[in-house]
């Protein structure tokens, strides 16, 4: 009987030690309702296809980041805390001393800003920036697009978010993970989870977000211009391309030189034919890596006490807004364009001057020849499409130069 | 003077201590430097772009005495002029039910690489399959290549 007895209060022990019980204390519900929310976000990626490469990561994240006990949460938000972490000088609210987790050390990487322009090396070096210098017009639309930003941002303002999360929440309009994900790190890291998710699922839901607003901004007229064949660009153009650009935005603005440092360079290195392994490596294994560990450790800042607020649903309408906003941008401009041209741009393009690549690029096309079968306008909406990768990097150099 | 030139200079990088806040003073720099300052840096890249590409396709002009044909491929144009402006046309009837439109512009993209400009693609058809051969046609006409009387 003894026994007996001891042997279940062995199991009680364990049980009310167990992350089981935490969901019963107060508060303990919300981490089960963010494991029910990863659950979801996982079906997203895995089943409907969203963004998987990225998604899966980051809900997983977010299931680990909410099983409580197992220490998998980030418990950081700026490096001297990481500091304090490993020296031992953080506690939790009952006074235990908190101790680094295997999430903590991975996240250091995205704190410290270093895998974002790791995945932007990558991004360049799968780039293939020749429809936009072949017809340079195009990369005013690719800055035109990110007109969404600056809206965003007075609306988050003006809905009381304090100036550094209105600015990360501003860039989700640019639709360019890895830089929303650099510019939140920096202004605002205990929204890093919620921002980086309503992020990738809007990437993710570009196909069904821009082609109303293409609608409704164009005519069937404008709809069905076919633009001209794009003039071939020799070797030399491309080599010099990012050593330019790089050159003249890093003089220019500072804050953006890492991230368009990191995409030219990844560029040069494909352009230049003689470091092919190392382009292929970046493209490849390097960026494969980091998209791991990135999405990981951001999915690990989403526990349920920095997820399930308020702020969150306002991040998740206000992407959308800044979303939809650059998207009217680009395609407004692209009207310009046309009035300017002669009817020479289809201002469909515009739409692609967000920076989803090449998803955005693809809805472009399908648009356009919903009017004409024959129009293929891929190639063209390309141009804006990669543009939007340097203008959302520009945009995110100027809002951590006035905002940091 | 020296002291009057470097005073000057140092008045034209002198930024002023931006504060970051929630003033509707500070909003509205944000909100109107910030697309001021993007489209700037990308006009200026464009017209870099523009001038690198002029310089590009001198050189290769004076490097290699080009065709006519290459230079229209080049810039566009039919016999060193512009073409004409296309007018507005009523695009080509839907495909039917079944053609899916990657198909469609798979063709049509055939065609405008067979034909080139003014071959307009006004219908696109799926062939009926022969009831009493199970063969696509490609194999048909595969068969018949190879078993033509010689």
């Amino acid at each position: 009987m003894e026994v007996l007895q001891g042997v279940w209060e062995v199991i009680r022990g364990i049980l009310s030690n167990s992350g089981y019980a935490y969901f019963f204390t107060d508060g303990g519900y919300k981490n089960l309702i963010m494991i029910f929310i990863a659950f979801f976000f996982l079906w997203l990626g895995i089943k409907k296809g969203y963004e998987p490469l990225l998604m899966i990561p980051i809900a997983f994240g977010m299931l680990l980041a909410n099983l409580p006990g197992a220490n998998l949460a980030v418990q950081y938000h700026d490096l001297q805390g990481f500091i304090d972490l490993l020296a031992g000088r953080l506690t939790d609210a009952n006074g235990t001393v908190l101790t680094p987790g295997l999430m903590d050390f991975l996240y250091f990487g995205v704190k410290a800003g270093i895998y974002p322009p790791l995945i932007f090396l990558g991004i360049g070096a799968m780039t293939d920036f020749t429809s936009l210098i072949a017809n340079p017009i195009s990369f005013l639309l690719g800055a035109a697009a990110q007109l969404g930003i600056f809206i965003a941002y007075f609306i988050a303002i003006a809905l009381h978010f304090d100036p550094q999360q209105a600015g990360s929440i501003a860039i989700i309009g640019g639709a360019d993970g890895p830089t929303a994900i650099f510019v939140t790190s920096k202004l605002a890291p205990e929204m890093l989870g919620a921002i980086a998710v309503a992020a990738y699922s809007y990437m993710a839901l570009v196909p069904v977000i821009q082609p109303p607003i293409m609608k409704a901004l164009t005519t069937k007229k404008e709809r069905s211009v076919v633009m001209q064949t794009l003039r071939p660009v020799s070797k030399r153009e491309k080599i010099l391309f990012p050593i330019m650009v790089t050159v003249i935005v890093a003089l220019l603005l500072p804050d953006a030189g890492v991230l368009v440092g990191m995409l030219m360079l990844g560029n040069l290195l494909k352009e230049s034919g003689q470091t092919e392994r190392i382009a292929k490596a970046a493209q490849n294994e390097l960026m494969n890596i980091v998209t791991i560990l990135l999405g990981l450790s951001v999915g690990a800042t989403t526990s349920a006490q920095s997820f399930w607020n308020l702020k969150t649903a306002g991040i998740i309408v206000l992407g959308l807004v800044a979303f939809a906003c650059g998207t009217a941008g680009g395609v407004l401009f692209g009207k310009l364009l046309y009035l300017v041209t002669g009817g020479k741009i289809n201002p469909l393009i515009g739409a692609a001057g967000v920076s989803a690549v090449p998803m955005a690029a693809r809805v472009a096309q399908k648009e356009g020849q919903k009017e004409n079968p024959s129009n293929f306008l891929l190639m063209h909406a390309m141009g804006p499409n990669v543009s939007g990768v340097i203008g959302s990097a520009v945009a995110a150099g100027v809002l951590l130069t006035l905002l940091k | 003077m020296g002291e009057f030139v470097n005073m000057n200079l140092s008045a034209l990088f002198y930024t002023a201590d931006l504060v970051a806040d929630s003033s509707p003073a500070f909003t509205s720099t944000v909100v109107i430097s910030g697309p001021t300052i993007v489209l700037a840096v990308i006009a200026v890249l464009v017209l870099i772009l523009f001038l690198i590409g002029r310089a590009s396709r001198r050189a290769a002009d004076v490097k290699k005495h080009l065709t006519q044909h290459e230079k229209d491929l080049r810039d566009g144009t039919i016999n060193g002029k512009k073409p004409k402006k296309r007018e507005f046309r009523e695009p080509a009837p839907a495909a039917p039910q079944g053609v899916t439109p990657e198909v469609v512009a798979a063709i049509s993209a055939a065609v405008y690489m067979l034909e080139g400009e003014g071959a307009v693609v006004k219908s696109i058809r799926p062939l009926r399959k022969n009831p009493i051969s199970n063969r696509n046609p490609w194999a048909a006409a595969a068969v018949a290549e190879n078993t033509k009387p010689f």
